[in-house]
Protein backbone atom coordinates (compact mmCIF):
# COMPACT_ATOMS: atom_id res chain seq x y z
CA UNK A 1 0.00 0.00 0.00
CA UNK A 2 1.33 3.48 -0.89
CA UNK A 3 1.60 5.78 2.08
CA UNK A 4 2.62 9.42 2.33
CA UNK A 5 5.43 9.92 4.84
CA UNK A 6 3.58 12.70 6.65
CA UNK A 7 0.93 10.18 7.66
CA UNK A 8 3.57 8.70 9.94
CA UNK A 9 4.03 11.70 12.21
CA UNK A 10 0.93 11.02 14.27
CA UNK A 11 1.32 7.26 14.47
CA UNK A 12 3.24 6.18 17.55
CA UNK A 13 6.41 4.15 17.08
CA UNK A 14 5.66 0.79 18.69
CA UNK A 15 9.31 0.29 19.59
CA UNK A 16 9.40 3.48 21.66
CA UNK A 17 5.83 3.95 22.83
CA UNK A 18 5.25 0.44 24.21
CA UNK A 19 6.72 -1.04 27.35
CA UNK A 20 9.63 -3.44 27.23
CA UNK A 21 12.09 -5.16 29.57
CA UNK A 22 14.53 -2.76 31.30
CA UNK A 23 12.99 0.19 29.49
CA UNK A 24 13.99 2.58 32.26
CA UNK A 25 17.47 2.42 30.73
CA UNK A 26 17.15 0.58 27.41
CA UNK A 27 14.95 2.43 24.94
CA UNK A 28 14.94 -0.12 22.16
CA UNK A 29 16.60 -3.15 20.59
CA UNK A 30 17.28 -3.43 16.89
CA UNK A 31 18.75 -6.14 14.65
CA UNK A 32 19.43 -5.73 10.96
CA UNK A 33 20.61 -8.24 8.39
CA UNK A 34 22.38 -7.46 5.10
CA UNK A 35 21.44 -9.74 2.20
CA UNK A 36 22.11 -9.79 -1.53
CA UNK A 37 20.86 -11.58 -4.62
CA UNK A 38 23.31 -14.12 -6.03
CA UNK A 39 24.89 -13.49 -9.45
CA UNK A 40 23.68 -9.87 -9.45
CA UNK A 41 25.82 -6.72 -9.19
CA UNK A 42 25.54 -4.88 -5.86
CA UNK A 43 23.71 -1.51 -6.03
CA UNK A 44 27.00 0.42 -6.27
CA UNK A 45 27.86 -1.38 -9.53
CA UNK A 46 24.43 -2.35 -10.87
CA UNK A 47 22.70 -0.78 -13.84
CA UNK A 48 19.17 0.48 -13.42
CA UNK A 49 17.62 -2.51 -15.17
CA UNK A 50 19.29 -5.01 -12.83
CA UNK A 51 18.38 -2.95 -9.76
CA UNK A 52 14.74 -2.59 -10.86
CA UNK A 53 14.59 -6.37 -11.24
CA UNK A 54 15.98 -6.74 -7.69
CA UNK A 55 13.42 -4.20 -6.46
CA UNK A 56 10.48 -6.02 -8.04
CA UNK A 57 11.58 -9.48 -6.93
CA UNK A 58 12.27 -8.25 -3.40
CA UNK A 59 8.89 -6.51 -3.14
CA UNK A 60 7.15 -9.66 -4.34
CA UNK A 61 9.06 -11.84 -1.87
CA UNK A 62 8.23 -9.48 1.01
CA UNK A 63 4.52 -9.39 0.10
CA UNK A 64 4.33 -13.17 -0.28
CA UNK A 65 6.18 -13.76 2.98
CA UNK A 66 3.16 -12.38 4.87
CA UNK A 67 5.54 -11.22 7.57
CA UNK A 68 4.03 -7.77 7.86
CA UNK A 69 0.51 -7.14 9.10
CA UNK A 70 -0.03 -3.92 7.22
CA UNK A 71 2.92 -3.08 4.97
CA UNK A 72 3.63 0.43 3.70
CA UNK A 73 5.79 0.98 0.62
CA UNK A 74 7.83 4.05 -0.26
CA UNK A 75 9.76 4.62 -3.48
CA UNK A 76 12.65 6.76 -2.31
CA UNK A 77 13.24 8.72 -5.57
CA UNK A 78 9.63 9.95 -5.38
CA UNK A 79 10.13 11.59 -1.98
CA UNK A 80 11.38 15.10 -1.27
CA UNK A 81 14.24 15.85 1.13
CA UNK A 82 12.07 16.54 4.17
CA UNK A 83 10.16 13.28 3.66
CA UNK A 84 13.34 11.25 3.32
CA UNK A 85 14.75 12.96 6.39
CA UNK A 86 11.57 12.00 8.29
CA UNK A 87 12.13 8.32 7.47
CA UNK A 88 15.72 8.69 8.66
CA UNK A 89 14.58 10.32 11.90
CA UNK A 90 12.26 7.35 12.47
CA UNK A 91 15.15 4.86 11.95
CA UNK A 92 13.45 3.42 8.85
CA UNK A 93 16.21 4.31 6.42
CA UNK A 94 19.94 4.94 6.64
CA UNK A 95 21.81 8.14 5.83
CA UNK A 96 22.90 6.54 2.56
CA UNK A 97 19.26 6.41 1.42
CA UNK A 98 19.02 10.22 1.50
CA UNK A 99 20.69 10.03 -1.91
CA UNK A 100 18.85 7.02 -3.27
CA UNK A 101 19.40 5.26 -6.58
CA UNK A 102 16.46 5.01 -8.98
CA UNK A 103 15.37 1.60 -7.67
CA UNK A 104 15.65 2.35 -3.94
CA UNK A 105 12.60 1.41 -1.96
CA UNK A 106 11.43 1.00 1.64
CA UNK A 107 8.83 -1.41 2.97
CA UNK A 108 7.78 -1.09 6.60
CA UNK A 109 5.10 -2.62 8.74
CA UNK A 110 2.49 -0.13 9.93
CA UNK A 111 3.78 -0.20 13.53
CA UNK A 112 7.35 0.23 12.15
CA UNK A 113 8.66 -2.79 14.07
CA UNK A 114 9.79 -4.57 10.89
CA UNK A 115 11.23 -2.97 7.77
CA UNK A 116 13.18 -3.70 4.60
CA UNK A 117 15.35 -1.29 2.64
CA UNK A 118 15.79 -2.35 -0.97
CA UNK A 119 18.83 -1.23 -2.98
CA UNK A 120 20.66 0.58 -0.24
CA UNK A 121 24.34 -0.40 0.10
CA UNK A 122 23.17 -4.00 -0.23
CA UNK A 123 20.19 -5.32 -2.19
CA UNK A 124 18.35 -5.94 1.05
CA UNK A 125 18.71 -4.59 4.55
CA UNK A 126 16.03 -5.97 6.83
CA UNK A 127 15.51 -4.83 10.40
CA UNK A 128 13.35 -5.63 13.41
CA UNK A 129 12.85 -3.32 16.39
CA UNK A 130 11.29 -3.73 19.79
CA UNK A 131 11.02 -1.56 22.88
CA UNK A 132 13.42 -2.11 25.79
CA UNK A 133 16.21 -4.65 25.99
CA UNK A 134 15.14 -7.87 24.28
CA UNK A 135 17.71 -9.16 21.82
CA UNK A 136 16.42 -12.73 21.62
CA UNK A 137 12.80 -11.95 20.66
CA UNK A 138 14.06 -9.43 18.09
CA UNK A 139 16.39 -12.08 16.67
CA UNK A 140 13.50 -14.58 16.41
CA UNK A 141 11.45 -12.04 14.49
CA UNK A 142 14.14 -11.05 11.99
CA UNK A 143 15.32 -14.65 11.61
CA UNK A 144 11.81 -15.76 10.63
CA UNK A 145 11.48 -12.90 8.17
CA UNK A 146 14.89 -13.80 6.69
CA UNK A 147 13.93 -17.48 6.37
CA UNK A 148 10.70 -16.57 4.61
CA UNK A 149 12.56 -14.31 2.16
CA UNK A 150 15.29 -16.87 1.49
CA UNK A 151 12.66 -19.27 0.14
CA UNK A 152 11.86 -16.73 -2.59
CA UNK A 153 15.21 -14.99 -3.11
CA UNK A 154 18.44 -16.78 -4.15
CA UNK A 155 20.83 -15.20 -1.63
CA UNK A 156 24.50 -14.59 -2.38
CA UNK A 157 26.14 -16.97 0.07
CA UNK A 158 29.53 -18.60 0.37
CA UNK A 159 30.11 -21.60 2.64
CA UNK A 160 33.31 -20.03 3.94
CA UNK A 161 32.57 -16.30 3.94
CA UNK A 162 28.86 -16.52 4.74
CA UNK A 163 26.44 -13.96 3.33
CA UNK A 164 28.26 -11.87 0.73
CA UNK A 165 27.88 -8.12 1.16
CA UNK A 166 28.98 -5.07 -0.78
CA UNK A 167 31.28 -4.00 2.05
CA UNK A 168 33.55 -6.70 3.53
CA UNK A 169 32.82 -5.31 7.01
CA UNK A 170 29.37 -6.96 6.91
CA UNK A 171 30.44 -10.41 5.67
CA UNK A 172 29.41 -13.60 7.41
CA UNK A 173 26.21 -13.13 9.34
CA UNK A 174 25.53 -9.70 7.81
CA UNK A 175 24.11 -8.91 11.22
CA UNK A 176 24.27 -5.71 13.23
CA UNK A 177 22.51 -5.98 16.58
CA UNK A 178 22.18 -2.87 18.72
CA UNK A 179 20.63 -1.71 21.95
CA UNK A 180 19.82 1.95 22.57
CA UNK A 181 20.71 2.97 26.11
CA UNK A 182 19.96 6.10 28.11
CA UNK A 183 22.97 6.65 30.37
CA UNK A 184 22.62 9.96 32.24
CA UNK A 185 23.93 8.43 35.48
CA UNK A 186 27.19 7.28 33.93
CA UNK A 187 27.47 10.56 32.05
CA UNK A 188 26.99 12.70 35.17
CA UNK A 189 29.49 10.69 37.15
CA UNK A 190 32.04 11.06 34.34
CA UNK A 191 32.24 7.38 33.45
CA UNK A 192 31.10 7.46 29.82
CA UNK A 193 34.62 7.62 28.40
CA UNK A 194 35.57 4.55 30.43
CA UNK A 195 32.47 2.67 29.27
CA UNK A 196 33.24 3.54 25.66
CA UNK A 197 36.80 2.37 26.02
CA UNK A 198 35.92 -0.92 27.70
CA UNK A 199 33.13 -1.63 25.23
CA UNK A 200 35.44 -0.87 22.32
CA UNK A 201 38.03 -3.29 23.62
CA UNK A 202 35.40 -6.01 23.69
CA UNK A 203 34.73 -5.49 20.00
CA UNK A 204 31.54 -3.47 20.30
CA UNK A 205 30.84 -0.01 18.93
CA UNK A 206 29.30 2.88 20.84
CA UNK A 207 27.49 5.51 18.78
CA UNK A 208 25.14 8.38 19.48
CA UNK A 209 21.42 7.94 18.88
CA UNK A 210 21.44 10.52 16.13
CA UNK A 211 24.33 8.92 14.28
CA UNK A 212 28.02 9.61 13.94
CA UNK A 213 29.12 12.69 15.88
CA UNK A 214 26.01 12.95 18.07
CA UNK A 215 27.49 11.15 21.05
CA UNK A 216 26.78 13.93 23.48
CA UNK A 217 23.13 14.49 22.59
CA UNK A 218 20.62 13.37 25.16
CA UNK A 219 22.96 10.82 26.77
CA UNK A 220 21.63 8.26 24.31
CA UNK A 221 24.06 5.58 23.19
CA UNK A 222 23.75 2.72 20.75
CA UNK A 223 25.84 -0.31 21.62
CA UNK A 224 26.35 -2.70 18.70
CA UNK A 225 28.58 -5.50 17.44
CA UNK A 226 31.42 -4.62 15.04
CA UNK A 227 32.51 -8.03 13.83
CA UNK A 228 30.08 -10.06 11.74
CA UNK A 229 32.27 -12.98 10.63
CA UNK A 230 33.74 -15.83 12.67
CA UNK A 231 30.99 -16.09 15.25
CA UNK A 232 27.43 -17.33 14.97
CA UNK A 233 24.49 -14.97 15.39
CA UNK A 234 23.86 -16.46 18.81
CA UNK A 235 27.46 -15.93 19.96
CA UNK A 236 27.37 -12.31 18.83
CA UNK A 237 24.05 -11.71 20.56
CA UNK A 238 25.18 -13.49 23.75
CA UNK A 239 28.25 -11.27 23.99
CA UNK A 240 26.34 -8.08 23.28
CA UNK A 241 23.68 -9.13 25.74
CA UNK A 242 26.08 -9.75 28.61
CA UNK A 243 27.89 -6.45 28.05
CA UNK A 244 24.66 -4.47 27.84
CA UNK A 245 23.51 -6.17 31.06
CA UNK A 246 26.71 -4.98 32.73
CA UNK A 247 26.27 -1.42 31.48
CA UNK A 248 22.68 -1.38 32.76
CA UNK A 249 23.85 -2.52 36.20
CA UNK A 250 26.49 0.23 36.27
CA UNK A 251 24.00 2.87 35.15
CA UNK A 252 21.64 1.82 37.97
CA UNK A 253 24.48 2.00 40.49
CA UNK A 254 25.49 5.46 39.28
CA UNK A 255 21.92 6.69 39.54
CA UNK A 256 21.50 5.50 43.09
CA UNK A 257 24.91 6.83 44.05
CA UNK A 258 23.94 10.27 42.73
CA UNK A 259 20.58 10.07 44.46
CA UNK A 260 22.10 9.17 47.80
CA UNK A 261 25.19 11.39 47.74
CA UNK A 262 24.47 14.30 45.45
CA UNK A 263 20.77 14.73 45.81
CA UNK A 264 20.55 18.51 45.46
CA UNK A 265 22.84 18.42 42.44
CA UNK A 266 20.61 15.81 40.83
CA UNK A 267 17.33 17.53 41.72
CA UNK A 268 18.72 20.84 40.46
CA UNK A 269 19.74 19.24 37.17
CA UNK A 270 16.33 17.66 36.59
CA UNK A 271 14.37 20.64 37.87
CA UNK A 272 16.14 23.16 35.66
CA UNK A 273 15.64 20.96 32.63
CA UNK A 274 11.92 20.61 33.38
CA UNK A 275 11.65 24.38 33.75
CA UNK A 276 13.16 24.92 30.32
CA UNK A 277 10.99 22.27 28.67
CA UNK A 278 7.79 23.37 30.37
CA UNK A 279 8.20 27.12 30.00
CA UNK A 280 10.67 27.78 27.17
CA UNK A 281 9.46 29.41 23.95
CA UNK A 282 12.53 28.63 21.84
CA UNK A 283 14.72 25.60 22.21
CA UNK A 284 17.50 24.25 20.01
CA UNK A 285 17.68 20.59 19.11
CA UNK A 286 20.69 19.94 21.31
CA UNK A 287 19.25 21.73 24.33
CA UNK A 288 15.95 19.88 23.88
CA UNK A 289 17.62 16.49 23.77
CA UNK A 290 19.77 17.18 26.80
CA UNK A 291 16.83 18.55 28.79
CA UNK A 292 14.65 15.60 27.75
CA UNK A 293 17.41 13.32 28.97
CA UNK A 294 17.30 14.98 32.39
CA UNK A 295 13.49 14.79 32.42
CA UNK A 296 13.62 11.09 31.56
CA UNK A 297 15.96 10.52 34.48
CA UNK A 298 13.60 12.46 36.76
CA UNK A 299 10.61 10.42 35.56
CA UNK A 300 12.47 7.21 36.25
CA UNK A 301 13.29 8.38 39.79
CA UNK A 302 9.64 9.09 40.43
CA UNK A 303 9.93 12.88 40.50
CA UNK A 304 7.04 13.34 38.04
CA UNK A 305 3.82 11.45 38.51
CA UNK A 306 2.13 12.99 35.48
CA UNK A 307 4.75 12.31 32.78
CA UNK A 308 5.60 8.77 31.74
CA UNK A 309 8.81 7.55 30.20
CA UNK A 310 7.24 6.71 26.83
CA UNK A 311 6.06 10.29 26.37
CA UNK A 312 9.68 11.39 26.73
CA UNK A 313 10.83 8.62 24.35
CA UNK A 314 8.46 9.85 21.69
CA UNK A 315 9.58 13.43 22.16
CA UNK A 316 13.15 12.33 21.39
CA UNK A 317 11.84 11.45 17.91
CA UNK A 318 9.24 14.18 17.45
CA UNK A 319 11.53 17.15 18.18
CA UNK A 320 13.71 16.37 15.16
CA UNK A 321 13.66 18.87 12.26
CA UNK A 322 11.63 16.96 9.66
CA UNK A 323 9.02 15.88 12.17
CA UNK A 324 8.53 19.54 13.11
CA UNK A 325 8.35 20.68 9.50
CA UNK A 326 5.87 18.04 8.35
CA UNK A 327 3.75 18.73 11.42
CA UNK A 328 3.77 22.43 10.57
CA UNK A 329 3.04 21.57 6.93
CA UNK A 330 5.82 23.81 5.60
CA UNK A 331 9.55 24.33 5.57
CA UNK A 332 10.82 26.12 8.65
CA UNK A 333 13.96 28.13 9.22
CA UNK A 334 16.22 27.07 12.06
CA UNK A 335 14.74 29.79 14.26
CA UNK A 336 11.16 28.83 13.44
CA UNK A 337 11.98 25.23 14.26
CA UNK A 338 13.27 26.24 17.68
CA UNK A 339 9.92 27.93 18.31
CA UNK A 340 7.88 24.97 17.00
CA UNK A 341 9.98 22.57 19.02
CA UNK A 342 9.44 24.51 22.25
CA UNK A 343 5.69 24.67 21.53
CA UNK A 344 5.41 20.94 20.85
CA UNK A 345 7.24 20.10 24.07
CA UNK A 346 5.23 22.60 26.15
CA UNK A 347 1.91 21.35 24.77
CA UNK A 348 2.84 17.70 25.23
CA UNK A 349 3.90 18.18 28.85
CA UNK A 350 0.90 20.43 29.59
CA UNK A 351 -1.52 17.81 28.23
CA UNK A 352 0.06 15.25 30.54
CA UNK A 353 -0.34 17.55 33.53
CA UNK A 354 -3.99 18.13 32.82
CA UNK A 355 -4.90 14.47 33.17
CA UNK B 1 26.01 34.80 27.41
CA UNK B 2 25.65 31.48 29.23
CA UNK B 3 27.22 28.23 28.06
CA UNK B 4 24.96 26.20 25.74
CA UNK B 5 25.71 22.96 27.53
CA UNK B 6 25.68 23.67 31.28
CA UNK B 7 23.67 26.93 31.18
CA UNK B 8 25.49 28.08 34.28
CA UNK B 9 28.92 29.43 33.39
CA UNK B 10 29.69 32.30 31.06
CA UNK B 11 30.52 31.18 27.52
CA UNK B 12 34.06 32.12 26.55
CA UNK B 13 34.58 29.78 23.61
CA UNK B 14 32.62 29.97 20.38
CA UNK B 15 32.73 27.06 17.96
CA UNK B 16 31.26 26.91 14.49
CA UNK B 17 29.83 23.53 13.63
CA UNK B 18 28.40 22.35 10.36
CA UNK B 19 25.53 19.94 10.90
CA UNK B 20 24.06 18.74 7.61
CA UNK B 21 23.64 21.86 5.52
CA UNK B 22 23.40 24.17 8.49
CA UNK B 23 26.05 26.24 10.16
CA UNK B 24 25.64 26.47 13.91
CA UNK B 25 27.58 28.37 16.50
CA UNK B 26 28.10 26.80 19.88
CA UNK B 27 28.83 29.02 22.86
CA UNK B 28 30.65 27.09 25.55
CA UNK B 29 32.39 27.65 28.82
CA UNK B 30 35.97 26.43 29.24
CA UNK B 31 34.93 23.38 31.21
CA UNK B 32 32.28 22.10 28.79
CA UNK B 33 34.43 22.85 25.75
CA UNK B 34 37.25 20.69 27.08
CA UNK B 35 34.84 17.89 27.85
CA UNK B 36 33.29 18.06 24.41
CA UNK B 37 36.65 18.03 22.66
CA UNK B 38 37.73 14.98 24.61
CA UNK B 39 34.56 13.07 23.94
CA UNK B 40 34.37 13.97 20.25
CA UNK B 41 37.91 13.29 19.23
CA UNK B 42 37.64 9.54 19.77
CA UNK B 43 34.73 9.35 17.38
CA UNK B 44 35.84 10.98 14.22
CA UNK B 45 34.32 9.49 11.11
CA UNK B 46 36.76 7.29 9.27
CA UNK B 47 36.94 6.48 5.64
CA UNK B 48 36.44 2.74 5.66
CA UNK B 49 38.33 2.22 2.44
CA UNK B 50 41.40 3.85 3.91
CA UNK B 51 41.13 1.87 7.11
CA UNK B 52 40.78 -1.38 5.22
CA UNK B 53 43.72 -0.57 3.11
CA UNK B 54 45.94 0.53 5.96
CA UNK B 55 45.16 -2.60 7.92
CA UNK B 56 46.14 -4.81 5.05
CA UNK B 57 49.35 -2.81 4.63
CA UNK B 58 50.20 -3.14 8.29
CA UNK B 59 49.75 -6.87 8.18
CA UNK B 60 51.88 -7.27 5.09
CA UNK B 61 54.99 -5.25 5.84
CA UNK B 62 56.48 -6.15 2.47
CA UNK B 63 53.63 -4.19 0.88
CA UNK B 64 54.17 -1.12 2.98
CA UNK B 65 54.61 1.20 0.04
CA UNK B 66 51.27 2.34 -1.30
CA UNK B 67 52.59 2.41 -4.80
CA UNK B 68 54.01 -1.11 -4.55
CA UNK B 69 50.67 -2.49 -3.35
CA UNK B 70 48.81 -0.50 -5.93
CA UNK B 71 51.02 -1.86 -8.64
CA UNK B 72 50.70 -5.39 -7.40
CA UNK B 73 46.90 -5.26 -7.25
CA UNK B 74 46.09 -2.70 -9.88
CA UNK B 75 45.55 -5.28 -12.60
CA UNK B 76 42.95 -7.24 -10.64
CA UNK B 77 39.36 -7.03 -11.76
CA UNK B 78 36.23 -9.16 -11.48
CA UNK B 79 35.42 -10.95 -14.71
CA UNK B 80 31.71 -11.14 -13.81
CA UNK B 81 30.94 -7.48 -13.22
CA UNK B 82 34.10 -5.67 -14.33
CA UNK B 83 34.74 -4.05 -10.91
CA UNK B 84 38.45 -3.21 -10.71
CA UNK B 85 41.00 -2.58 -8.01
CA UNK B 86 40.79 1.21 -8.40
CA UNK B 87 37.03 1.12 -7.73
CA UNK B 88 37.55 -1.02 -4.67
CA UNK B 89 40.30 1.25 -3.42
CA UNK B 90 38.10 4.31 -3.88
CA UNK B 91 34.91 2.98 -2.28
CA UNK B 92 36.00 0.17 0.02
CA UNK B 93 33.23 -1.89 -1.53
CA UNK B 94 32.91 -4.69 -4.02
CA UNK B 95 30.83 -4.79 -7.18
CA UNK B 96 29.13 -8.19 -7.03
CA UNK B 97 29.19 -11.47 -5.07
CA UNK B 98 31.78 -12.96 -7.45
CA UNK B 99 34.21 -10.12 -6.66
CA UNK B 100 35.09 -11.97 -3.47
CA UNK B 101 36.74 -14.60 -5.63
CA UNK B 102 38.63 -12.10 -7.75
CA UNK B 103 39.75 -9.95 -4.81
CA UNK B 104 40.18 -12.71 -2.22
CA UNK B 105 43.98 -12.45 -2.03
CA UNK B 106 43.80 -8.66 -1.69
CA UNK B 107 41.12 -8.80 0.97
CA UNK B 108 42.18 -11.79 3.03
CA UNK B 109 44.24 -10.04 5.68
CA UNK B 110 41.85 -7.09 5.95
CA UNK B 111 38.92 -9.44 6.54
CA UNK B 112 40.90 -11.21 9.24
CA UNK B 113 41.71 -7.92 10.95
CA UNK B 114 38.14 -6.62 10.74
CA UNK B 115 36.37 -9.64 12.15
CA UNK B 116 36.79 -12.02 15.03
CA UNK B 117 37.29 -14.94 12.68
CA UNK B 118 37.62 -15.74 9.01
CA UNK B 119 35.10 -18.56 8.66
CA UNK B 120 31.35 -18.16 8.77
CA UNK B 121 29.78 -20.20 11.56
CA UNK B 122 26.32 -18.64 11.56
CA UNK B 123 23.12 -19.54 9.79
CA UNK B 124 22.85 -20.71 6.20
CA UNK B 125 20.05 -19.56 3.91
CA UNK B 126 16.89 -21.66 4.09
CA UNK B 127 15.88 -23.92 1.24
CA UNK B 128 15.37 -21.79 -1.84
CA UNK B 129 12.36 -22.88 -3.86
CA UNK B 130 12.50 -20.61 -6.90
CA UNK B 131 14.47 -21.00 -10.11
CA UNK B 132 18.22 -20.44 -9.76
CA UNK B 133 19.45 -17.65 -11.96
CA UNK B 134 21.51 -18.90 -14.89
CA UNK B 135 25.29 -19.20 -14.53
CA UNK B 136 25.17 -19.07 -10.72
CA UNK B 137 28.06 -21.33 -9.69
CA UNK B 138 27.42 -24.26 -7.39
CA UNK B 139 28.66 -23.06 -4.04
CA UNK B 140 31.67 -24.81 -2.63
CA UNK B 141 33.02 -22.03 -0.51
CA UNK B 142 35.77 -19.70 -1.42
CA UNK B 143 38.48 -21.83 0.21
CA UNK B 144 37.66 -24.92 -1.83
CA UNK B 145 37.63 -22.90 -5.04
CA UNK B 146 40.97 -21.40 -4.04
CA UNK B 147 42.29 -24.90 -3.42
CA UNK B 148 41.23 -26.07 -6.90
CA UNK B 149 42.91 -23.05 -8.45
CA UNK B 150 46.16 -23.69 -6.57
CA UNK B 151 46.13 -27.36 -7.48
CA UNK B 152 45.79 -26.45 -11.15
CA UNK B 153 48.70 -24.02 -10.87
CA UNK B 154 50.75 -26.70 -9.13
CA UNK B 155 50.13 -29.17 -11.95
CA UNK B 156 51.19 -26.56 -14.48
CA UNK B 157 54.28 -25.64 -12.48
CA UNK B 158 55.34 -29.29 -12.19
CA UNK B 159 54.72 -29.86 -15.89
CA UNK B 160 56.96 -26.86 -16.66
CA UNK B 161 59.57 -28.05 -14.17
CA UNK B 162 59.28 -24.79 -12.17
CA UNK B 163 60.08 -26.52 -8.92
CA UNK B 164 60.66 -23.45 -6.75
CA UNK B 165 57.24 -22.14 -7.65
CA UNK B 166 55.76 -25.60 -7.14
CA UNK B 167 57.18 -25.78 -3.61
CA UNK B 168 55.55 -22.45 -2.71
CA UNK B 169 52.24 -23.64 -4.14
CA UNK B 170 52.50 -26.95 -2.30
CA UNK B 171 52.95 -25.12 1.03
CA UNK B 172 49.96 -22.92 0.30
CA UNK B 173 47.86 -25.97 -0.57
CA UNK B 174 48.82 -27.74 2.64
CA UNK B 175 47.99 -24.62 4.63
CA UNK B 176 44.57 -24.42 2.99
CA UNK B 177 43.90 -28.10 3.55
CA UNK B 178 44.65 -27.66 7.25
CA UNK B 179 42.19 -24.79 7.37
CA UNK B 180 39.53 -26.80 5.59
CA UNK B 181 40.07 -29.73 7.93
CA UNK B 182 39.49 -27.46 10.89
CA UNK B 183 36.32 -26.24 9.24
CA UNK B 184 34.95 -29.74 8.59
CA UNK B 185 35.67 -30.54 12.18
CA UNK B 186 33.70 -27.52 13.31
CA UNK B 187 30.81 -28.56 11.07
CA UNK B 188 30.58 -31.97 12.67
CA UNK B 189 30.98 -30.69 16.22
Amino acid sequence: MRTKPEQLIDSPLSWLADSGPDDDIALSTRIRLARNFSATPFPIAGNQEALMRVRNLALEAIRESDSMLDPMEFDLPALNDVEKQLLLERRLISREMLNPNQAACLVADKDESLAAMINEEDHLRIQALRPGFQLYPVWDRINQFDDALSRKIPYAFDAHLGFLTSCPSNLGTGMRASVMLHLPGLAMSGQIAAVKQATGKLGLAVRGFYGEGSENFGNLYQISNQSTLGESEKQIIDRLSSIVTQIIIHEKKSRSFLFENKQSYLLNHVGRAYGILRHGYMISSEEALNSLSALRLGVDMGMFSSVDIHTVNELFINVQPSHLQLRAGKELSSEERDTERATLIRETLKAKRGR
Amino acid sequence: MLCNICHKNTATIHIQEIVGSEKKTLHLCQECATKKAQEDSSFQALNLAEVLYNISNQLNPEKKEDTAADQEHSGIFCSTCGWDYASFRKTGRLGCPDCYQAFYETLKSAIGAMHRGTTHTGKHPGAFHGAMPENAPADKGILRRELEKLQNSLNIAVANEEFERAAVLRDKINELKEQLKGEDHADKA
